[in-house]
């Protein structure tokens, strides 16, 4: 197995788990047993992070580290600063002023972001953009990816978070706003387009302001 | 489904493991967990008694799992994974923990804590065994055809050594002339031998062997496939060409470094060893005082390796000048003398018996040569010295050949930090490459004498032909299939990403679809962690393993905190854009 | 095992250790089957004892058993007989055997090794401290015109690989290696050396041992001129290992003669350069340490090339 092999939504799977800090280590640049699975490691770890942040985790809690097997101790430095620096940060929520449940409630609404088709799509297509271009043969650099990458990121994330806001709730738009961490208008964008595919529905009209809930879905694919 | 019954087996590896954690509490702890039947300790699990003690266990106690907390899968999985065939069961219910590099060896001084991540490692290998599937290896067929590139001597070694074990070679030269760097030499060394009589003699036997075909002037243009069927594209002469064979041997070479800009390297009267080699061999040496020095451009920031060579191809050559001219002197300016061996030590002895001067220089003050003078603090005599010299010669290392980075692409094999070809294990597996099938021999792989050169090309020879002449072969089911052919949409970002060539998108009744070609994954899994639609399951290493794993890794944590918190949407919906 | 009577200097481990009459050649041994030293069994010296065929259950002891001749129909025969180490004993200016802490090369892989007599800890012969002070000598008997002129070509770095587990074992250890040429030539050696030195503190000194001394509290001195400063200078540490000179495996000339395999002046087997695994009888083959001095890697390929060299004659090719 390669680093490559490294889901990233089984990283998110990690720290629902329990884990405070995952740490990927792959092979050095240039001599990757597999050819390039590191550097795909690289990109699926840059836009992990991004999503962490989008979040409001602290992106520090995973790292990627390269090393060859010949450099004990460089894994040995690597480690340990990566144990400090997690033991730091404390239990995920803790450094980021969240409590358990809604830290627990955002990791799993970012595992469903990484799980999901539409971020999935644009990390596959990460080092290809940079090394060979787009269709039209563009090439990226690496912060145009990262830009692109975080507009795309951006409406997957809030949709998947005010689903499960949701789920089992329900809550006005301003609310979901205040919970979500992003602007009203926004938020009664995504309920439309949701509401649209069938996701949510408004529940209740109260006051003059809808409260919205989820739909139940027939199917549901674990990620 | 049948009852789970795993087994638990702590290898003690003398002390190597026992001394430093508590197997005994490991091994009870392991006892309860769920599906586990059965757990002991072993003094020494890959021992004869330590298999043996296994086997029966899975007998006697009808277990469907194995587990066995030792060392690394990389030399026993094997071992473990025969016993359980042996005893009945299919080698892929094995699962191997590695107590001893993992835990052990890096945590000597923190027994209880070691004691505990040995817990958890076995504990998140339980989870796992539980999800294990039985896998029958893949089988292929082998074409008996080998192509060797390079037609230096190690490639002509290797290609005259398949063919006298009846396989069909092809011999790829990029040169329009067989015999690489050698033919270029005049003698060889440490046991003085013509270069070209040697160079010749090689060829000879190539050219008569009817199961060779030489093409030289040609390039490879493409390689696809894998062990049992490469195919090779090669240009030759202008033409093109597609060369299907079951193995191939990499003899690529190195070529010496031009030292320019190194010690007032000119070409006239400071010249490189090859060049000397070449004015011995046209007889056109002038001059009766020579310097020579050795690491010139070797063993410094740009290149920290030692050749290996030099050294004893300086003092071959410096004793080469002295029989043609006895009156003449020879200074070697050395930081090291590599001579290793019992020969090279040799031809030292005998070099200083014939007078030739040996002054040691430190990295720090390296000789400065002038015009007609060396000057050298000489690092044992301690005083300077400026040495008259009509030649300057300079022993430069070999450098890895500039087309080994394109090679290295179109086989899919690595190259180490100094371009030189990466073998599968530096140590045990030095002519091996991790992918099946390709090989490789002499200096592609690291600076080396003629003689080592034969030897790894006749070594290679031996590594290629076992699956050439065994006509079929075996591959580690640990591959990547499409799971779900429904959820595939064909739109090749597998295809793309796979470093092997593996995955073809092709045309069927639903639509394009990706398809597998099983003997030529290697089970990376990068296709799998990158397919937005999720349809590529990984065997043996499922996303479902991997999160049993993950998902107990902090189980007793969990516990000790008091309980975690429930996860909002345990059931993870799909996304939002599910019909778009 | 337990219950014999006899115990014998254990010469896996150098003598470092004890074992039994009755015993296994080494832990991971294969087979892994018991035998007796007929030489040290109380039974075979006095008639007397059978007590492990008493305690053995499964009736496995047997002390009828008899050495016997088996004939082989081969069509080739391969010698991969590889070496035994000098003793350094008749380097008297090392004072081995005579200083009580200077010990081979050898001897310090199963003194570090988890297995071996000290469970890995470097503990040094005369008093069981542990030795945080190495030094290195290397070239013991090879490259000296008295003993073996030859380069042994494997000690510079099984010394830096040594000095590298010590400092691993005992982050206090500083190891000296004190050497003349420093032979590193393999692939990646040169970086192993530098990191040795950077991450490993190993001080590298230039400089033959001129003799050891037997100094205070059993430590042994080194006296030796640095080339490099030209200065005469001593050490005392707490323990010193010599790199001794590799030789062929002892009874090496003496199976080459059986053969009629021509062998050098030292018992290495002679091979030609463009046929480097063949000897001068058709049929055998040699690789390895037999051949003359090299490392593992070079050791594994040239077992290829000997099985390639003999296959293609089994197989009826040539």
């Amino acid at each position: 197995m390669c680093s490559g092999r490294v889901d990233p939504a089984l990283i998110l799977e990690s720290f629902l788990a329990g884990a405070d800090g995952v740490f990927v280590g792959a092979c050095l640049k240039g001599e990757c047993h597999y050819s390039v699975g590191n550097l795909m490691a690289e990109g699926k770890i840059e836009v992990t992070k991004r999503i962490l942040r989008r979040f409001g985790i602290d992106p520090g809690r995973l790292v990627m580290r390269m090393m060859s097997s010949a450099q004990g101790a460089k894994f040995v430095e690597f480690a340990s600063a990566f144990q400090d620096d997690v033991a730091a940060l404390g239990p995920v929520g803790s450094s980021e002023g969240i409590d358990a449940a809604d830290a627990k409630l955002r990791l799993a609404a970012a595992r469903n972001a990484l799980a999901d088709k539409k971020l999935r799509w644009v990390e596959g297509k990460w080092v290809e953009f940079q090394e060979e271009g787009n269709l039209y043969g563009e090439r990226f650099t690496l912060h145009e990816l990262g830009r692109m990458y975080e507009e795309i990121a951006l409406d997957e994330c809030a949709i998947q978070e005010i689903r499960l806001r949701l789920e089992g709730r329900e809550l006005s738009a301003k609310e979901l706003a205040r919970q979500v961490r992003i602007p009203a208008y926004r938020v009664l964008r995504h309920l439309a387009d949701m509401r649209r595919m069938g996701l949510v529905s408004v529940a209740a009209v109260g006051d003059g302001e809808p409260v919205w809930s989820s739909c139940e879905l027939e199917e549901i694919p674990a990620a | 489904m049948e009852e789970l019954r795993i087994g638990v087996f702590i290898c003690n590896c003398g002390t190597n493991i026992a001394g430093f954690l508590d197997a005994t509490d490991v091994s009870d702890y392991s006892r309860g967990l769920p599906g586990v039947v059965f757990s002991r300790e072993n003094l020494y699990s890959c021992s004869e008694a330590g298999v043996s003690d296994i086997k029966s266990a899975i007998v006697e106690n009808k277990l469907n799992r194995v587990i066995v907390a030792a060392c690394t899968p990389r030399t026993h999985e094997p071992t473990f994974r025969a016993t359980c065939e042996d005893a009945g069961l299919n080698p892929f219910f094995f699962e191997f923990v590695n107590i001893r590099e993992h835990v052990s060896w890096v945590h000597k001084k923190e027994r209880e804590a070691a004691t505990r991540k040995a817990r958890d490692l076995v504990r998140m290998a339980v989870a796992r065994a539980a999800l294990l599937e039985p896998q029958t290896p893949i089988e292929a067929s082998v074409i008996r055809r080998a192509v060797v590139i390079g037609g230096g001597i190690s490639g002509l070694t290797a290609a005259r050594e398949l063919a006298r074990k009846g396989i069909d070679v092809v011999l790829i030269e990029r040169e329009r002339k067989l015999g690489g760097l050698v033919s270029g030499l005049y003698v060889l060394g440490p046991v003085p031998r013509d270069a070209r009589a040697y160079v010749a003699s090689l060829v000879a036997d190539v050219r008569k062997d009817r199961r060779i075909r030489i093409m030289t002037g040609a390039t490879v243009e493409r390689i696809g496939g894998y062990i049992g069927s490469y195919m090779v594209g090669v240009r030759s002469r202008g033409k093109a060409s597609e060369i299907d064979c079951g193995a191939i041997v990499v003899a690529t070479g190195a070529v010496p470094l031009k030292p320019e800009g190194v010690f007032g390297y000119d070409g006239k009267k400071v010249i490189s060893l090859f060049e000397f080699q070449d004015r011995l061999r046209k007889g056109k040496l002038r001059g009766r005082r020579f310097v020579m020095i050795t690491c010139a451009g070797a063993r410094d920031r740009e290149r920290i390796y030692c050749s290996r060579i030099c050294c004893g191809s300086a003092i071959k050559d410096a004793l080469l000048v002295k029989e043609l001219d006895p009156g003449s002197s020879v200074h070697i300016l050395y930081r090291d003398l590599m001579c290793y061996g019992v020969e090279n030590e040799g031809i030292l002895r005998a070099a200083k018996e014939a007078g030739i001067r040996f002054v040691s220089y430190s990295k720090d003050a390296p000789p400065v040569v002038e015009d007609g003078v060396v000057r050298v603090e000489g690092d044992v005599m301690g005083e300077e010295l400026a040495i008259d010299a009509d030649v300057v010669v300079l022993a430069s290392p070999l450098v890895a050949d500039e087309g080994a980075s394109e090679l290295s692409k179109m086989l899919k094999v690595p190259l180490d930090a100094d371009r030189f070809f990466l073998e599968a294990h530096v140590k045990l597996r030095p002519i091996d490459f991790a992918t099946d099938g390709i090989f490789v021999c002499g200096t592609a792989r690291w600076p080396a004498t003629t003689r080592e050169c034969a030897e790894q090309a006749l070594g290679a020879a031996a590594r290629a032909s076992i699956p050439l002449l065994a006509g079929r072969v075996e591959v580690e089911p640990a591959v990547a299939v499409l799971g779900d052919e429904d959820l595939c949409r064909g739109c090749g970002m597998c295809a793309a990403l796979c470093p092997y060539g593996a995955i073809e998108i092709v045309e069927t009744d639903s639509g394009e679809k990706a398809s597998m070609i099983e003997v030529a994954c290697k089970g990376c899994g990068t296709c799998a962690a990158t397919c937005y639609m999720r349809a590529i399951t990984m065997v043996h290493y499922t996303d479902d393993q991997l999160r049993s794993q993950v998902n107990v890794a902090f189980e007793e944590q969990a516990t000790r905190a008091g309980g975690a918190v429930a996860e909002p949407g345990a059931a993870a919906p799909t996304g939002a854009g599910g019909s778009k | 095992m337990a219950k014999c009577p006899t115990k014998v200097a254990d010469s896996f481990n150098v003598g470092l250790g004890e074992r039994k009459a009755i015993y296994l050649y080494f832990d991971q041994g294969i087979p892994s089957v018991m035998t007796i030293d007929e030489d040290n069994c109380r039974y075979f010296a006095t008639g007397k004892c059978k007590v492990c065929e008493k305690m053995c259950k499964k009736g496995a002891v047997d002390f009828e058993q008899k050495d016997h001749r088996v004939s082989l129909d081969v069509g080739a025969i391969i010698l991969a007989t590889g070496l035994s180490v000098m003793d350094p004993t008749p380097l008297t200016q090392y004072g081995y055997g005579r200083i009580p802490n200077v010990i081979t090369g050898l001897e310090y892989e199963r003194l570090i090794n988890a297995t071996g007599p000290t469970g890995g800890h470097l503990l040094r012969p005369s008093d069981g401290e542990l030795a945080h002070r190495v030094g290195f000598v290397q070239c013991a008997g090879s490259r000296d015109l008295n003993h073996c002129d030859y380069c042994s070509s494997v000690c510079c770095m099984y010394s830096i690989k040594d000095a590298m587990l010590g400092r691993e074992h005992d982050p206090e250890s500083v190891s000296h290696i004190f050497h003349t040429d420093l032979r590193n030539v393999g692939k990646w050696f040169q970086r192993y050396q530098i990191r040795g030195e950077e991450e490993y503190g190993i001080k590298f000194v230039r400089g033959r041992i001129a003799e050891i001394q037997h100094g205070p509290a059993d430590n042994p001195v080194l006296w030796y001129e640095d080339t490099r400063t030209r200065e005469v200078a001593s050490l005392e540490v707490d323990l010193v290992v010599l790199a001794t000179a590799a030789l062929p495996s002892l009874d090496a000339k003496e199976l080459a003669g059986t053969l009629g395999v021509k062998v050098d002046r030292y018992g290495f087997v002679l091979t030609d350069d463009a046929t480097p695994s063949s000897t001068n009888v058709k049929g055998i083959y040699a690789c390895g340490f037999c051949k003359g001095p090299c490392d593992i890697p070079e050791s594994v390929a040239q077992a290829s090339a000997a099985a390639s060299s003999a296959s293609t004659r089994v197989l009826g090719n040539k």
